[in-house]
Formats: C-alpha cells, sequence, structure tokens
C-alpha cells in the first residue's frame, strides 16, 4: 500500500525517520517522484496495512511537527 | 445584480469521501504552524494526511480510527473549530511575544537582590544560593576543622565496641 508526502508539508528527513522506525514491524520502501516522497508499506497482512500507513502517516507528521519546533 | 463570484481564497471546504473527511482550504487563509498545531490535536483521534495539490491549497484528509466514536462529519468540524483556535492562539502569541519577554526579563532582574556584589562569587561561595545563605555557609566552613568529630562518627568500629565490652565486663 503506497501513500506520499509533499515535500514542502513533510521534510524528507521526517520521512526518512519514521521508515526506519516502521522497517522493524512492516516492509517500507521509499522513492522520490517529483515534489513527492512515496514510501510503500507492507506488513505481511493487507487487512491492517490501512492501520499500518495511518500510522506512518501520524508518525511522520508528529516527526514534522518536532523538527519545526511547535511554539 | 449578478451574483458575486466566489474568491478562492476564502475557500474553507470540509466533505466526506468514502471513510475520509476531506477538509481544503486555501493556504493564505491559515499560517503552517496553524495546521500542524491543529493535526497534532488530531492525532489521537485519527490519520492526518495534509498535501498540497497545487500551489495555494492544502487539503487534509482524516480517517477515523478503528473503534473511533467520532463521525466523519463531527471530525470534520472540530477540525476546523480547531483551526479557528489555533490561529487565534498563534496570533496572540505573536502579538504578546514583547511584552511576554518583558516580563519575564524583569521578573529575572528583580529578583537579583539590591545589594549584591557586582562581581563574580569567590570559590568558597555557591553561586545559585542566595548571599545570606552562601555567607552562612562560608562562615561556617571557616570555623570547621576536618579533625574535629563531635558525634563521634570518625571512631573506629573496633574501638568503639571494644570499650563498650570493656564496660560490660567491668559491669560484670
Amino acid at each position: 500500500m503506497k501513500t506520499s508526502f509533499h515535500k514542502k508539508i513533510y521534510p524528507a528527513k521526517a520521512v526518512k525517520v519514521a521508515a526506519e522506525a516502521f522497517a522493524e514491524v512492516a516492509e517500507i520502501h521509499v522513492a522520490r517522484d517529483g515534489d513527492y516522497t512515496t514510501v510503500s508499506i507492507e506488513s505481511g497482512n493487507p487487512d491492517e496495512d490501512v492501520e499500518y500507513v495511518g500510522e506512518f502517516e501520524n508518525f511522520v507528521l508528529g516527526e514534522t511537527i518536532a523538527m519545526r519546533g511547535l511554539k | 445584480m449578478p451574483a458575486k463570484k466566489a474568491d478562492s481564497r476564502s475557500e474553507f471546504m470540509a466533505t466526506v469521501k468514502g471513510d475520509a473527511a476531506v477538509i481544503r482550504f486555501h493556504k493564505s487563509l491559515y499560517s503552517t504552524d496553524a495546521l500542524f498545531g491543529t493535526a497534532f490535536v488530531f492525532l489521537d483521534r485519527c490519520y492526518v494526511h495534509c498535501d498540497m495539490p497545487d500551489n495555494d491549497h492544502i487539503v487534509v484528509t482524516l480517517v477515523p480510527r478503528a473503534g473511533s466514536k467520532w463521525s466523519l462529519a463531527e471530525l470534520a468540524g472540530e477540525f476546523k473549530n480547531e483551526m479557528v483556535s489555533q490561529a487565534l492562539r498563534f496570533k496572540l502569541a505573536k502579538q504578546t511575544e514583547k511584552l511576554r519577554t518583558m516580563i519575564v526579563g524583569r521578573a529575572i532582574g528583580e529578583s537579583i537582590p539590591p545589594d549584591a556584589p557586582a562581581q563574580a562569587p569567590s570559590s568558597a561561595m555557591v553561586p545559585d544560593l542566595p548571599p545570606e545563605v552562601a555567607k552562612l555557609l562560608s562562615e561556617e566552613e571557616e570555623s570547621l576543622d576536618f579533625l574535629d568529630d563531635p558525634f563521634g562518627i570518625a571512631v573506629p568500629w573496633e574501638e568503639k565496641y571494644a570499650k563498650e565490652e570493656g564496660r560490660n565486663d567491668q559491669q560484670k
């Protein structure tokens, strides 16, 4: 299952950190596609992939906020 | 009178698409800080994904977590309200930034006693303590001798108990 992150919203480093964190529980493949960083997530159980992708998106968002240093 | 054409800058739409709530707004309406502040509040309720389909608009997709008690319409409405709240929060924070800095600066300045020595404290004084306490401590340190043992804690175990046993033997 794929998801993509716009580089103007999500820094590539946040995606990289999330990919490293999720590498233990799922197969992660990261690629650049124009303005987007595309991530493919395969957990082994297709029924759970939606949840994995959602959690991954939240993780990237959390990392992005942490990197920005929300006031 | 012809109907006024809606300005795309005033766009702030929330729609339900399948199992997700989609919020679309012009990026000039809300700052990125307000967007991230709002998204952070929703991380525990749903999966949040932000996108920029063109240079002017932001699209936020909210997918509720499994077993969520929130309906999509509720999530979208709450998200819109939180955006307003966060935008106001950042506006007020920006407006009062100088005042807050001044208040904290004055509080720190007033906490320093007026008769405090301007030069750096001597090595005997503890810099984190108030000067009165540091003075007392330094006076006490001067009067103390490391050979003094008023409580008898430096007496070796053998000596201390040998004396007690000797006394016990004498009593018997």
